[in-house]
Formats: C-alpha cells, sequence, structure tokens
C-alpha cells in the first residue's frame, strides 16, 4: 500500500493563468489538483464529445474549466473550456503524456486572451446576432480538430460550419457575413 | 492573421499589467482602432451604469446600421476585456485565490510544499510504514496460515483507525491534545469540518485497505501464487480487480530487479505519473516505463461505445488489456505494440512496458495548424519513397490491429513514429478488446467532432496488406484464445473470435476485388491511384464506393452461401460477416488522416528538403 499514490502533485501553478469571468469568480474550485473549474462539471474535460452532447441535450450553465486531464500514457491535454451565455469555446491542447513535446504555453494563453477577446465581441453583438440560448461553438482540439458551430437550442443541435481559414478569422467572418445578412 | 488581442500581442504580458497602467500606455495599436469607446473598470455608480448602457445602445445600433462595419476580435479593448474577465496576474495569486475558498486537501497540494505525507502525523506515518514492512512477506502455500497473517494484518489497521478515530474526537471536542491536529486546524484556518473530513480520507482508506487484505486472504488463487507474490502485491492486485493467478499475476519488474536506484519522470508526463526505470534482466540492462495501473476507468469511453457493448468500467484490467493487444500483435507478426508486464515500484503495482522509439505521429506530420513535422515530405511519397511505403504499410496493419482488437483511440498521440527507420509503434492500448463483435465506426450521420461521439473511429480497412491476409490465415484463433483466458473474459474472448471471422473475410474479400497491396510503393487502383490517394479518395468518396462494394459483396455472400452449402465450411455467423461489405465505404481513421496531411500541408516544403539532405533512405 502507498499513501500518495492518490494524490499526484499539481501541475496548474506551472500554467498561464485563464482569463476568468468576473461573475465566476467566488464559485471556482480545484475539483482536481490539476483541473479547476467554476461549477460541477457534466464530464471530465478529457471527453470532448462528452461535453458536445450534453451542450447539444443539457443546455450545460455557464462555466469555465481549465486544466490538465486524460488517462493512459500519452493522452492528456490542457483544457480551457468556457460556456457563456452566446457562446462556448472547447481549447484541448495535447500536454502532460510521457511522450508528448511540451505545449507552447506561450500560443495557449495568447489563445485564450484572443477568447476572452471574443467573448467580449459576441456579448457586444449578442441581439444582432442570437437567439435567446443560441451559441457559438468554438472547438480547437489536437484530438478531434477545429471547428466551428453555432448551437441551436430549440432543435437542440449543433450544426457544423466547415473550417477553411484559421478558427478565430474564420470567426471573424462568419460573424461579418451573419452581421450583413 | 491576428497576431493578438489589440495592443497585446505578446497577450498576457500586457494583460496582467493592465490594473497598473494609465489607459493612455496601454498601446499604440489600441489607439489607432477606437471601434468602441473604452469603458470604466471597477466600481461604478448607478449614473456611470445608466450611461455605460447608453454607449452599449448606442454601439449596438451603430453596429445594426453600419453595414460596412466587420466586427474584429482586435478591436476588443484590453479595458473591455477586464470588465468582463478577472485581471489576475499570476498563478499564484490565483492559487491564492482560490485556496482562501477551497477547504479540501487538493488545497494542500498546490499550496507550497505541503504534501500529503505532511497530512499524515508521526505516529500515523510510523504505523504505516510497520504495516508495509509486514506485507513484504510472501504469501504461505497453506489457507490457514494465510488467513491468520491477515487478520494479524487487519489487526494492526484497526489499531491504526482507532487512533484516528481518537484524535479526531479530541478535535471535534475542541480539545486539540495533538500537536499534529492542531497543527492541521491552524492550516485550515480554524476549520474543524475540514480537519474532520481528512481524519475521515484516512479511515475510509484503512477500511478499503482491510477489505482488501480479507479478499486476498480468502481468495482461491492465493496459495497457487505464495511463490511468486508477496502480501502487498497481492493486496495491489486485489486492488486493481484481479483474481490471483500464477499464470498471470505476477510482477516480473520489482524494485528488486531495478539495475539501479535512478529513476527519472518520462518526458513531461508528470500527470501519468510514468517513471522511465532501468531494469536488470538476465544480466542485460534495459529501460523501461513504469505507468501506476488505474484501478476504475474514468476515460468517458464507456459512454461513447455504450454501456452494454463496453467492459466493466469498475475493474477496466487496463494492464491485461495492454499486454493481451501485444500478445495479439506479436501472434499476426506486426510487432507494432511495446512489450507490457505487471511491476513493483514504490509499493505500488503498474504496467511496465518498453520505451517506444521515436516521437509522435502529430510531431513527425503536424506539428501544429500551420506548420508541417518533419517526416510531412516522406509521407507525400515525393521523399524517400521506401521509408513512404514502409510507413503506409505500418500504419495499414496497425488498423486491422486495432479493428481486431476493438480498439477505437487511436489518434496521433498515442502511434509513435521513428524519424530513422519510419517504425511505427502503437502505445496506449487499454480501450480495446470490448465484449462485443462488432468492428465499430464512425457515426456517418454527424459530422464536425460529433462524427466519433457514437460509435467510434474504427472500421473496415479499405486496403490491406498482402502479408497481413497470410498473418490472418495462419493465425490460430483457438490457441490465441486459450493463451488470453487469464486476461480476458469469456465475453471478451467470444467477441474477439467474432471480430476476427469478420475481418479475415473482409480481408480475402479486399484480394478478390484487387484491394490487396503487395508493395505500398507500387501498387496502383483499378483507377491508376496510389495506396495514399486510393485512401483519401475512399474518405472524401465514401457513399459512391459504398454502392459500388455493397453490389460487388452481394456477390461474393452469394458466392461464399453456395460454398458453405458444398462443403459446410463455413458458420452462419460468416454470412453476417460478408454483409459487413456495405460498411466498407467507412472512414480509414489513420492511414487517411496522415495522408490527408500530405495534401492540407505543403508549406515549409523547402526547409524540409534540408532536414532531409544528410539522411539516407532506410
Amino acid at each position: 500500500m502507498r499513501l500518495n499514490s492518490f494524490f499526484p502533485e499539481s501541475l496548474l501553478p506551472e500554467l498561464p493563468v485563464p482569463p476568468i469571468p468576473v461573475e465566476m469568480e467566488d464559485s471556482l474550485t480545484l475539483i482536481t489538483p490539476n483541473l479547476l473549474a467554476s461549477s460541477r462539471l457534466p464530464a471530465e474535460p478529457w471527453n470532448l464529445n462528452l461535453w458536445l452532447t450534453a451542450l447539444e441535450q443539457f443546455n450545460i450553465q455557464d462555466m469555465m474549466v481549465y486544466g490538465i486531464d486524460g488517462f493512459g500514457v500519452n493522452s492528456h491535454a490542457l483544457h480551457y473550456y468556457l460556456i457563456r451565455p452566446h457562446l462556448a469555446v472547447f481549447l484541448q491542447y495535447p500536454f502532460g503524456g510521457i511522450y508528448q513535446e511540451p505545449a507552447n504555453l506561450e500560443e495557449v494563453e495568447e489563445m485564450m486572451v484572443r477568447i476572452s477577446a471574443l467573448d467580449c465581441l459576441i456579448d457586444d453583438l449578442t441581439d444582432t446576432l442570437f437567439e435567446a440560448g443560441d451559441k457559438l461553438v468554438v472547438v480547437h482540439s489536437g484530438f478531434a480538430g477545429t471547428h466551428l458551430g453555432v448551437l441551436d437550442s430549440k432543435n437542440q443541435q449543433i450544426s457544423w460550419l466547415p473550417v477553411d481559414a484559421p478558427l478565430l478569422d474564420y470567426v471573424e467572418i462568419w460573424l461579418s457575413e451573419k452581421m450583413e445578412a | 492573421m491576428h497576431s493578438g488581442v489589440g495592443p497585446t500581442s505578446g497577450g498576457r504580458k500586457h494583460f496582467r499589467s493592465y490594473e497598473n497602467e494609465s489607459p493612455e500606455s496601454l498601446g499604440p495599436k489600441e489607439a489607432k482602432q477606437p471601434r468602441f469607446t473604452p469603458e470604466p473598470s471597477g466600481p461604478q455608480t448607478y449614473r456611470q451604469k445608466v450611461a455605460l448602457h447608453e454607449r452599449r445602445v448606442a454601439q449596438h445600433t451603430l453596429l445594426k446600421t453600419s453595414e460596412k462595419v466587420s466586427p474584429t476580435i482586435d478591436s476588443i479593448t484590453e479595458q473591455r476585456i477586464h470588465e468582463r474577465f478577472l485581471n489576475i496576474p499570476s498563478a499564484d495569486d490565483l492559487f491564492k485565490k482560490v485556496g482562501r475558498k477551497v477547504k479540501n486537501r487538493e488545497w494542500f497540494l498546490v499550496n507550497g510544499d505541503r504534501t500529503i505525507e505532511s497530512l499524515f502525523p508521526n505516529e500515523v506515518k510510523g504505523q504505516i510504514k510497520k504495516i508495509q514492512e509486514l506485507e513484504k512477506e510472501l504469501l504461505s502455500p497453506s489457507e490457514c496460515k494465510n488467513q491468520q497473517f491477515g487478520s494479524h494484518l487487519i489487526q494492526k489497521l484497526d489499531d491504526l483507525r482507532e487512533d484516528i478515530l481518537k484524535a479526531r474526537r479530541e478535535l471535534e471536542q475542541q480539545q486539540q491534545g495533538s500537536s499534529y491536529w492542531s497543527q492541521l486546524l491552524a492550516w485550515y484556518n480554524g476549520d474543524c469540518t475540514a480537519v474532520s473530513d481528512i481524519a475521515d480520507m484516512l479511515i475510509h482508506w484503512i477500511n478499503s485497505e482491510m477489505q482488501l487484505i480479507n479478499q486476498v486472504a480468502f481468495d482461491p488463487g492465493t496459495q497457487d501464487c505464495c511463490d511468486i507474490l508477496n502480501w502487498n502485491q497481492a493486496i495491489e492486485f486485489k486492488r486493481l480487480g484481479y483474481n490471483l493467478d500464477p499464470h498471470f499475476t505476477f510482477c516480473r519488474y520489482t524494485d528488486e530487479s531495478r539495475a539501479s536506484k535512478a529513476a527519472s519522470v518520462a518526458g513531461v508526463g508528470r500527470i501519468s505519473k510514468a517513471i522511465k526505470i532501468p531494469y536488470q534482466e538476465n544480466g542485460i540492462r534495459t529501460e523501461k516505463i513504469f505507468k501506476a495501473a488505474e484501478p476504475v476507468d474514468r476515460t468517458g469511453w464507456e459512454y461513447i461505445v455504450g454501456k452494454g457493448q463496453y467492459f466493466d468500467a469498475r475493474t477496466p484490467h487496463f494492464t491485461a488489456r495492454n499486454r493481451a493487444v501485444h500478445i495479439i500483435d506479436q501472434k499476426l507478426g506486426l510487432n507494432l505494440t511495446p512489450e507490457v508486464d505487471f511491476g513493483e515500484h514504490n509499493n505500488q503495482l503498474g504496467m511496465v512496458m518498453d520505451v517506444a522509439p521515436g516521437k509522435t505521429c502529430r510531431h513527425r506530420f503536424l506539428k501544429n495548424d500551420h506548420q508541417t513535422g518533419s517526416l510531412n515530405r516522406v509521407l507525400n511519397g515525393k521523399a524517400q519513397p521506401k521509408k513512404h511505403a514502409a510507413i503506409m504499410k505500418q500504419l495499414n496493419q496497425l488498423e486491422w490491429l486495432d479493428a481486431l482488437c476493438a480498439l477505437p483511440d487511436r489518434h496521433m498521440e498515442n502511434a509513435m513514429v521513428c524519424k530513422k527507420t519510419g517504425k511505427i509503434t502503437a502505445i496506449d492500448n487499454d480501450i480495446a478488446l470490448f465484449p462485443m463483435g462488432e468492428v465499430i465506426e464512425p457515426d456517418q450521420s454527424r459530422n464536425g467532432p460529433s462524427v466519433y461521439r457514437a460509435g467510434c473511429r474504427i472500421g473496415y480497412p479499405a486496403l490491406v496488406s498482402r502479408e497481413t491476409i497470410d498473418a490472418l490465415e495462419a493465425l490460430d484463433i483457438e490457441g490465441l484464445h486459450n493463451e488470453l483466458e487469464h486476461l480476458l473474459s469469456p465475453e471478451e474472448l467470444t467477441a474477439l473470435k467474432t471480430r476476427y471471422r469478420r475481418l479475415y473475410c473482409h480481408a480475402i474479400g479486399l484480394e478478390q476485388l484487387g484491394l490487396a497491396v503487395d508493395n505500398w510503393q507500387t501498387w496502383r487502383s483499378q483507377e491508376g491511384l496510389t495506396a495514399a490517394q486510393y485512401l483519401d479518395h475512399c474518405e472524401a468518396n465514401r457513399d459512391d464506393l459504398g454502392e459500388v462494394y455493397q453490389q460487388q459483396a452481394r456477390a461474393l455472400l452469394d458466392k461464399k452461401a453456395s460454398l458453405h452449402r458444398e462443403h459446410q465450411t463455413l458458420s452462419a455467423d460468416d454470412y453476417h460477416t460478408l454483409a459487413a461489405y456495405k460498411n466498407l465505404t467507412k472512414t480509414m481513421y489513420l492511414s487517411t488522416s496522415v495522408s490527408y496531411f500530405t495534401d492540407v500541408k505543403k508549406q515549409n516544403i523547402a526547409s524540409e528538403d534540408e532536414e532531409f539532405s544528410d539522411e539516407e533512405d532506410s
């Protein structure tokens, strides 16, 4: 029997600070030594597919998740998930496995900052673009690929759009087209 | 392409320092883009809030009325971001903020040097160490002696539990008699509940250990393992849900067989807790990877594959699955997986495996969204055609192995490729060998990332290597069944046999359709496509090709049925297997992905040329 086998050390203090929505400050909790979240999770962050299913079918409440999750020897990733009234972001960078290259944390940090700006932009444009409950869904995963979708809350389905440009550039193009329409 | 948020192309550097800077110092780019008027941060009066609301309404009106205004992420000011997001300058500050609110054991782990050992009082640590020493005793061939020894261990743990309960009672009565509990209380800012939780955690742990000891004492296989297992190892096997079995539950690698005391954390994998340890075996020093085994499955695959079709997530037996996949791999002569065995390190049971050579497929083929990996040019078929053919062949063989083992979790991070030799090694074979005979596939009714949500990435491969056909033909499936019966459940073994029959028929069918590849360098389809082009074509035109396949499959089905009537060589299940041809349209997940990458990434080829200029084709 080994005592500390239950308690892995935390890597979180070595990672960049994620953008944390102001209203989630009080509810922020370490749910495992390597995972920070603002509320109870619908699934382990590693299981992106389950999150997307939950987003479609169960209307996940607004939340933020940040940290490392995974299993096995090399199936690990650094996650930043942000669910907002009209935006759902799922960033998943391979990180933490024994054969994995160290993730480019500067790139991760920059992406998170840009996501926070995107959240502001969506907030500014909300009245123009979205029905209540609808969300822009941004997926950038080292395992599942890069995808952009729109959650139709009435039909409980995400419509996926082809992404043929760098993700956030494409988001801007999509927003422009949507506004013009 | 955008490089950052407004003036903060460097990202966090400016983002962090915002609170200490005046609006004028926020940077020139922001000043050039006054799309939105900067808004004040911090506490606001009612009047300020009204003014802010009016300004937002005006902005929305502007956006609605002006067709020429296009929204850009870079137009958002830092000030605007700080209205909606906290401005926390460093990880330390974040954890101080979180730690004030979190009253649980996790906080100890991230707050400075407090490790879990520091949670235990010295008396407890001393008693645990004594019990650990006792558990080094080998199991006895006598059932009676084993039960007596188990009782002895349980008595020791019971004493420990009593001590902890006593300390907790003192704490609840605010006596603070023990200096340890007083210290703990101080750490938790006087929160008795939190400290009580820790005591509960310890008691829960002791109760679990007592149950495990009982299980070892009364396991029918305990006596048979008397020469090969000590009590600690037996308890750990029970913790992982294995029945004791001398054919299987033994630790080939222990701390005694280490070549030296050196052990290093492997790669950046501190999360997975994998350690590189040198072992001495038959006088040969080899470096292996040790990874502590996880007793329960929390991967979430159960929900994707389907509960009824998945193995028992409470006792996933990941090491046994890895080992079974390796045995199947060896029986087929593919040599694609590392050798896996049980090992014990620091009183903990885990999986010991060979170090996989090379780097991940992602690193080799695709560094990130906009940059190709160093082997991309090889995969393009334009450099080192022999190596290209070797890689394609191995990826195809891996696809067949994964289909046979029902392993849906292959991705670019768990297939390694050696740059020099092109050798492919598949790691992380935990999620495999389900108790269902289906060769499951992506959900074609979905698109985007949802495609893998129902079912998974295994499908019937679209091409087969001639060697794979020969290997499948030569495989003694009954012998394999017998060899794996200690590792897998009867349902899992039956499912393996079913998948084998289906895949073997599928391979024969592919051969008859001219889709068996003798030489991956020179093979051409009927349309004149290379193997990589053909796989891309299958991926892009899966529905059209599906019809063609289906017609041919029906003809083949009739032929096989007539064979069956004449010679009774095929079982009824094989008819069903042949119907699987309609699924020929499905994706080649890994081979196709890799060949797909060759088309997408055509940048940086010049630099790759330089990289390969001094490298010979193997």
